[in-house]
């Protein structure tokens, strides 16, 4: 039975690969041909990775399995819009195939520090949970280590204490959040996989312009992450209270608002602020049996 | 399980191979940064087959060092490209 699931582990990202590899090469432009290559980077290596796990039983591995997901969650997505927007900006890029373009003629937004001070000791639990989850025992001894080393890292390192994340974590709706990902993720890499063989004049590439709810750096961050970790949209800029989102195939345009506004409100509700929660509630009551389920 | 590792691995390598191609015929860097992201992450894939095919669990924190490794690069990348543009 363990052996079944390990196997379809691997063969799912075996295959997601070589469709990541095979729309790389058919599709037209950069940002068509980086939505095929973000599934190899996602969704391929959480498979594999889960099959590894899996197939090696170890006290901890879970927890690695965990790490490897977070980083992915919080870096690629982040490559991702890093590369998109630059390469959508510049003119140098050839040939950026686009049906309906919002972001058509704007400069680059410039980018906006957070200049809040930064947490030494956050820096240091980080780097401690990082640290006990590469080596995979939580004897108190590895964790004292893992300790010192954060503290250590966090007093050498000023320029890299993270800020404090806005708002308040609700675990419930955390988990609903997740799920709600997850699911999407599974559609779209299904979209993108089937894009990738289809004839590619059948794609309806867009830059869709979504009025944005959420508010603080916190909300702003996790929203454009999820969006360039699903396959098939990739969060390009946001400018003036709006969000640019770069579009594989666009069904309609009020359609795919909707389900920025669904994802929206999953985030607001697990990690927002109180106020911004608030507004949430507000909307609802405004528009009973909202369009966003 | 050795013959599945066997086609897991092979498919990597023609997905690898056919990353390649974009990585030489780019034509941006862009093109060629995604390729290159791409090839990192096969490669991250072909370690996890690894592990299941030797039972080695020591190669799993590489997994880690290389999406950490693909994201400093594509973001370094990703800033000359914009540098490039506010000329």
């Amino acid at each position: 039975m363990k052996n079944a699931i390990v196997g379809v582990l691997l063969m799912g990202g075996a295959l997601l690969s070589l469709l990541a590899a095979v729309g790389l090469v058919r599709f037209p432009d950069v940002l068509t041909r980086m939505h095929a290559a973000a599934k190899a980077a996602t969704v391929g290596v959480i498979l594999i990775t889960a099959a590894a796990v899996l197939a090696v039983e170890g006290a901890g591995d879970t927890a690695l399995l965990v790490l490897v997901v977070l980083l992915l969650f919080l870096s690629g997505p982040v490559a991702t819009t890093l590369l998109g927007r630059s390469a959508y900006h510049d003119p140098g890029t050839q040939g950026i195939i686009v049906g309906r373009d919002d972001l058509a003629g704007e400069a680059p937004e410039e980018p906006a520090f957070d200049d809040r001070p930064g947490s030494w000791w956050l820096l240091a639990v980080w780097a401690a949970a990082v640290w006990v989850a590469l080596w995979g025992v939580a004897e108190p001894g590895a964790a004292l280590g893992a300790a010192a080393l954060g503290v250590t890292l966090a007093l050498l390192l000023p320029a890299f204490r993270p800020r404090w994340p806005q708002g308040v974590l609700h675990p419930v709706a955390a988990l609903r959040w997740a799920l709600h990902l997850g699911w999407e993720i599974v559609v779209s890499t299904w979209q993108v996989a089937r894009a990738v063989v289809s004839p590619t004049s059948g794609l309806r590439v867009a830059v869709i312009r979504v009025p944005l709810r959420v508010r603080t750096a916190t909300e702003v961050t996790l929203l454009m992450n999820s969006i360039s970790f699903t396959p098939g949209t990739i969060a390009l800029e946001v400018k003036a209270g709006h969000l640019y989102v770069h579009v594989l195939h666009l069904a309609s345009p009020e359609a795919f608002a909707d389900e920025v506004r669904t994802l929206e409100g999953h985030i607001i509700n697990a990690f927002g602020t109180p106020g911004a929660r608030k507004e949430l509630r507000a909307d609802k009551n405004r528009d009973p049996g909202g369009r966003a389920a | 399980m050795q013959t599945l590792t066997t086609v897991a691995l092979a498919l990597l390598g023609i997905s690898a191979l056919l990353t390649t191609v974009r990585l030489l015929r780019g034509p941006g860097l862009g093109d060629r940064m995604v390729s290159l992201d791409t090839l990192l992450f096969q490669g991250a894939a072909a370690l996890g087959v690894l592990v299941v095919r030797t039972g080695d669990f020591t190669l799993v924190p590489l997994l880690v060092v290389i999406v950490l490794i693909a994201f400093a690069g594509t973001a370094v990348v990703a800033r000359t490209i914009e540098t490039g543009t506010r000329k």
